[in-house]
């Protein structure tokens, strides 16, 4: 293999950036996905043009000690693929072929399991008719709704129609809707000035953003156009082509899902199939791999231990290859299997690290009140993730590791929690899935039902501030 | 019984025969499951068997050719009686009475057919099977072992002497299933002086594949038509279909057939799996058109994207020394990811048929069935002692 330098993260290169692909300003708990369509181009360019300085970067100036400040309010913005179009740009090579095809392509739906009552029919949010993404988020509510009201005064004007608008809430203490504490695991990226929340693998720059190597050393697909086009001199010139420069640079893709969580179905499933309370804690532990306050399985199988410091520092194999703390099919193990693909450790640490996404999702609608009676609110997670290849990130983790029912040399188990299980209402191929539990003698849940229905969905890009400003022109 | 390949290419008629074979492939294939014409669920023998219509390649053929595999178990002398008397051979027959060099009623004469599947099988270079003498019959059995059992076990109804002996014989069954000999983790490998020659010898076979590294071309992505992923995770199972054509150089064309003869003695040994790669059931390389073009077919588990995947992990060099004397071959090889997948989905061809004979089973899964079976048979006879086994399934 020949040695090359690898393209890192700098200082300088954070300006250019999009400040939600390094952080997901968890200081910020309130936010607004504003669904947007342009309706004339050249308006719509003036429109960006003067949006442009509002949007917040990845660069944190220091305050008065030295230390970074944390924005106020966060705004970010990405388009769909019929949304680049829209501003008329020529590319040489393009996207990626699942970014232009978008989310809903048949084949794609059925690789990524949205069908019975998660099928793109009947969903709330597509990418039809939607050009823009604009993502505001807000330490509370006023502050969301005045910078929001803000943006919004200046629509018509502009020939911008707002086509729906979702909010998110997350708690303070990061629950989400079916009592566990979420976002523990995050991969921390690679000369990231973040600093990460406990253990997490660090992954190369280019698995998030393009125009940095990635975990196999290359340097990730990228649209380009040609040289002479950006007359502005915007752009980055192509590392390997100077006729060419690179519209991608600095960029990633976003992936979007409106997830519905049936949590009266939840509970009424574990009061239905287990013996006591402790029985149905420890059930529901096992369906996810962590405890309700994050404590991993791994680190304490019987009970949870909420005063755990790092809540990430663990792998399978060491303790519990066999499943009998975290079983193989749980949540967490699919999601992130972490050393347990079959091979060996080290090998399955590498391959994982191919698959991770950064997740920048929030929660959306009222808790649920308790108890197995549904209350009809629409309740559930705003799930977003930034990769830089959708293929190889989000879709092979929704394809190979969480909807596959034979993950980990099982046979017929789906993620409990999220995967495209069992619908009452309406699967057509009317299969049942299994959850099992090894133990001494094992347990298996089986005809478990579907927890989470997709709402709505999209593929967005984000572009690199130069991006931006070259769509402007 | 041996597991075998058969491999047929027979030039298409016409250019009508040829449009009236696309849809009706076309047709059955969709219905395979529901109104299978072709009903290949009758027959005991075959585990995997495709109907590819491989585009006009002059000056080999005028015309289109169909290309016809099967992975089964026997001979042809059982194969060609088996079609016959489970009655597939008509339809058989119908089809490739639409070709060329296929006289019409072939298959359904048992001498003609046996000297038909002798005269036209091209002999593959290597074959691969992950699970030797393990017949279709054993497969099917095993799995219905293992489904009575976890039915049993589900149960519930479990007496308390019962959950003791339960309890044994489910430690047994996880000891099976996660320290089977594939299953064991291998140490990690130190850097020793051996791997360090190893890795000379590696990087000289890629040179002389042709191989040379440098940076990516990061405009390269990956198109892949939708006429594959009409056919692709439809069951556990996915085909796949390669033609690509050999570089023109004597150096390369020796290369080529030396490597696929080292791989075809280094599979007699490798038992589930292919250089690590666990998903893999059935695999060929046949040299096809005077030494012009290989054809690689595979039948393996899960999806393209993670089959590709880890044979960039686990056997990129083995895909560099094999694919490196083709032509188009990325110069990087197998480590240029997103040019090494452009290249296998340029030149994959989509099959109109597939069958799977189990169409719900993994490698893995069958592994583990089978070990389990042997294990209960094992159980079930020691030394003529009344047993729970016996107690438990009433025979």
């Amino acid at each position: 293999m020949a040695t090359q330098t690898l393209k890192k993260l700098t200082p300088e290169e954070l300006k250019n950036i999009q400040g939600i692909i390094i952080s997901g300003y968890g200081h910020l708990p309130n936010s607004e996905y504003q669904f947007l369509a342009t309706s004339d181009t050249s308006l719509a360019k003036n429109w960006l043009a003067a949006i442009i300085p509002k949007i917040t970067t990845a660069h944190r100036p220091d305050d008065e000690n030295g230390k970074k400040k944390k924005p106020g309010c966060a705004l970010n913005i990405a388009f769909t693929y019929a949304g680049i179009k829209k501003f008329g740009p020529a590319f040489v090579s393009g996207f990626s072929q699942e970014f232009a095809e978008g989310i809903t392509e048949p084949h794609r739906t059925r690789r990524l399991g949205d069908d019975g009552n998660s099928a793109p029919e009947l969903w709330d949010i597509k990418e039809e008719g939607v050009h823009i993404l604009l993502i505001i988020q807000a330490p509370n509510i006023e502050e969301r709704d005045t910078f929001s009201n803000e943006l919004k005064s200046d629509y018509t004007r502009f020939g911008i129609s707002l086509v729906k608008s979702e909010y998110g809430n997350q708690p303070p203490n990061n629950k989400e809707h079916f009592g566990f504490t979420d976002s523990i695991s995050q991969p921390f990226i690679e000369h990231s000035p973040a600093t990460p929340k406990g253990t997490q693998s660090c992954v190369r720059a280019g698995e998030f953003i393009l125009g940095y190597h990635n975990e196999y050393e290359l340097l990730p697909a990228t649209p380009t156009i040609k040289a002479t086009d950006d007359k502005n001199d915007y752009l980055p010139g192509l590392s390997t082509d100077n006729n060419l420069k690179d519209f991608g640079c600095n960029g990633s893709y976003l992936v979007f899902r409106k997830l519905y969580q049936d949590v009266a179905g939840f509970n009424s499933y574990l009061d239905a199939n287990t013996k006591s309370a402790e029985h149905k804690a420890l059930v529901a532990a096992k369906f996810v791999g962590r405890w309700p306050s994050g404590t991993p399985l791994v680190i304490s199988p019987d009970i949870d231990i909420p005063d755990v410091n790092d809540k990430n520092n663990f792998f399978f194999m060491n303790n519990d290859a066999k499943g009998l703390s975290c079983p193989i099919a749980s949540h967490i193990r699919r999601s992130n299997p972490r050393d347990s693909l079959a091979g060996n450790q080290e090998q399955s640490i590498k391959t994982v690290n191919r698959h991770r996404l950064l997740r920048r999702g929030i929660q959306y609608g009222q808790p649920f009140p308790g108890g197995s009676l549904d209350d009809g609110q629409d309740r559930g997670i705003l799930f977003l993730c930034v990769n830089a290849d959708i293929k190889r990130q989000f879709e092979f983790v929704q394809q190979t590791w969480i909807n596959n029912p034979k993950f980990g040399d099982m046979y017929n188990d789906r993620d409990p929690i999220a995967g495209n299980n069992f619908d009452p209402r309406g699967d057509n191929s009317g299969k049942e899935y299994n959850m099992t539990i090894p133990s001494s003698v094992r347990e298996v849940f089986t005809g478990i039902p579907r927890f989470v229905q997709v709402k709505g969905g999209g593929y967005f890009f984000l572009p690199a501030i130069p991006a931006l400003k070259y769509l402007t022109v | 019984m041996k597991q075998c390949a058969l491999t047929l290419i027979l030039p298409i008629a016409s250019e009508e025969n040829a449009s009236w074979l696309e849809k009706e492939l076309n047709s059955i294939g969709q219905l395979l499951a529901k109104n299978p014409k072709i009903d290949f669920s009758k027959t005991s023998l075959t585990h995997f068997a495709r109907f590819v219509i491989l585009p006009t390649a002059k000056p080999y053929s005028s015309t289109k050719r169909l290309l016809f595999t099967s992975n089964f178990d026997g001979d042809f002398d059982l194969y060609a009686k088996e079609l016959i008397d489970t009655n597939v051979a008509p339809a058989l027959d119908a089809i490739f009475s639409r070709c060329d060099s296929y006289e019409a009623g072939t298959l359904l004469t048992n001498t003609k057919a046996v000297a038909f599947l002798n005269n036209r099988n091209i002999n593959s270079q290597a074959f691969y099977v992950a699970l030797p003498g393990a017949t279709q019959a054993i497969i099917s059995e095993s799995a219905d072992l293992r489904l009575k059992m976890d039915q049993t076990l589900n149960a519930g109804t479990i007496s308390d002497d019962d959950k003791v002996a339960v309890a044994l014989l489910h430690d047994e069954y996880e000891k099976l299933r996660t320290t089977h000999l594939s299953t064991a983790r291998p140490k990690p490998v130190k850097a020793t002086f051996g791997s360090f020659i190893l890795g000379i010898i590696s990087n000289v076979l890629e040179w002389i594949a042709g191989i040379r590294y440098g940076e990516n071309n990061p405009q390269i992505r990956v198109e892949t038509s939708n006429h594959l992923y009409d056919m692709e995770d439809l069951v556990t199972q996915n085909q796949m279909t390669v033609i690509v054509p050999v570089k023109k150089s004597i150096l390369h064309r020796l290369f080529l057939r030396a490597i696929l003869w080292g791989i075809s003695i280094q599979v007699k040994t490798a038992k589930g799996s292919l250089s690590d790669l666990a998903t893999i059931h059935f695999a060929r390389w046949v040299i096809i058109d005077n030494g012009n073009n290989i054809l690689f077919e595979s039948n393996f588990d899960g999806s393209w994207e993670n089959y590709i995947d880890d044979f960039v992990d686990h056997a990129s060099v083995g895909m560099n020394v094999i694919w490196g004397n083709c032509i188009g071959y990325p110069k990087g090889g197998s480590k240029d990811i997103e040019s090494f997948k452009s290249y296998i989905r340029q030149n994959q061809i989509p099959a109109q048929i597939f069958y799977s004979a189990y169409k719900d089973s993994t490698v893995r899964n069958i592994l583990t069935d089978l070990s389990l079976s042997q294990k209960i048979s094992s159980l079930s006879r020691p030394n003529g002692r009344p047993n729970l086994i016996m107690g438990y399934y009433g025979s």
